[in-house]
């Protein structure tokens, strides 16, 4: 499938740790997706993965939509909406993590949210309904 | 409201992402690693840096030529690998790390805990 240079598209994932390989799989996928190449998109892949495993982790809880990503794809702009209805996480109010604290300590957190919230060009996150909101975007190089 | 036009069905077989290879040399292990360092590869990373460690009295390099991105599983991996190598005197090297793989490494830190290496070769060779 290759997409048109305006298009929206949508996937579902069941909320549960076994669904991270076929949100990997999904990811990954994305640059043939698009029409583009791996090096093209090499951080929207990486950002949405470490979205995506973040949100795998918290919304065990989700029991209706589940995990649902929808694409919004204008040239090069990406914008990525994840929804999914388990517990609220904010990951904007995740406190970025020091490198003071990797020595010593086997418990090395939040280093997937810094970098998504990284790589992004822009993030928002939105709690409505129930529902946790993630918008991000990203800015590809022009084809 | 969004209004989607498409809903694709994608099929859900993962392809394997990372290649992975380990030599030893005189001075200490290379392992190789191409492709994408994802979340479900670092295991195997973390097996090929163990089996390292076992091979060279915990020296290791990990060579990084091929590789497209590094995920924060893989970064972890690197880390315990490191710290576990320096207590045991030995050591955990990088080497060919691309210009994207370091922003990486800026982003986290991680540019601040591992010096990178040109070749296998050289970080092998270095004091």
């Amino acid at each position: 499938v290759k997409l048109r240079r305006r298009a929206r598209f949508a996937a579902r994932f069941p909320a549960r740790q076994a669904a991270r390989k076929e949100l990997l799989a999904f990811v990954q996928g994305l640059p043939r997706l698009l029409g583009r190449s791996e090096e093209d998109c090499v951080r929207l892949v990486l950002a949405l993965e470490e979205a995506a495993m973040n949100v795998a982790s918290y919304a065990r809880t989700a029991t209706y939509i589940g995990i649902r990503v929808d694409f919004d794809v204008a040239r090069s702009r990406v914008t990525v909406l994840m929804t999914d209805d388990g517990e609220a996480f904010d990951p904007l109010r995740a406190a970025p993590p020091l490198v003071e604290g990797y020595i010593g300590t086997d418990k090395i957190g939040g280093l997937g949210i810094h970098l998504f919230t990284s790589l992004s060009s822009g993030i928002r996150y939105r709690r409505i309904l129930g529902r946790n909101l993630l918008r991000l975007t990203f800015i590809l190089p022009r084809a | 409201l969004r209004i989607v036009r498409e809903v694709l069905y994608l099929p859900i077989d993962k392809e394997e992402s990372m290649d992975i290879r380990r030599e030893t040399r005189a001075g200490g292990s290379i392992v190789f690693i191409g492709g994408k360092l994802d979340t479900l590869a670092a295991a195997e990373l973390e097996k090929a840096i163990a089996e390292g460690m076992s091979a060279s009295s915990h020296r290791v390099v990990v060579d990084c030529a091929d590789l497209l991105y590094i995920c924060s599983a893989g970064l972890r991996v690197l880390l315990l690998g490191s710290r576990e190598c320096q207590k045991e005197g030995g050591f955990l090297r990088l080497s060919a790390v691309s210009k994207f793989i370091l922003e990486v490494f800026s982003i986290t830190g991680f540019d601040k805990l591992f010096r990178v290496y040109e070749n296998p070769e050289r970080a092998l060779e270095a004091e």
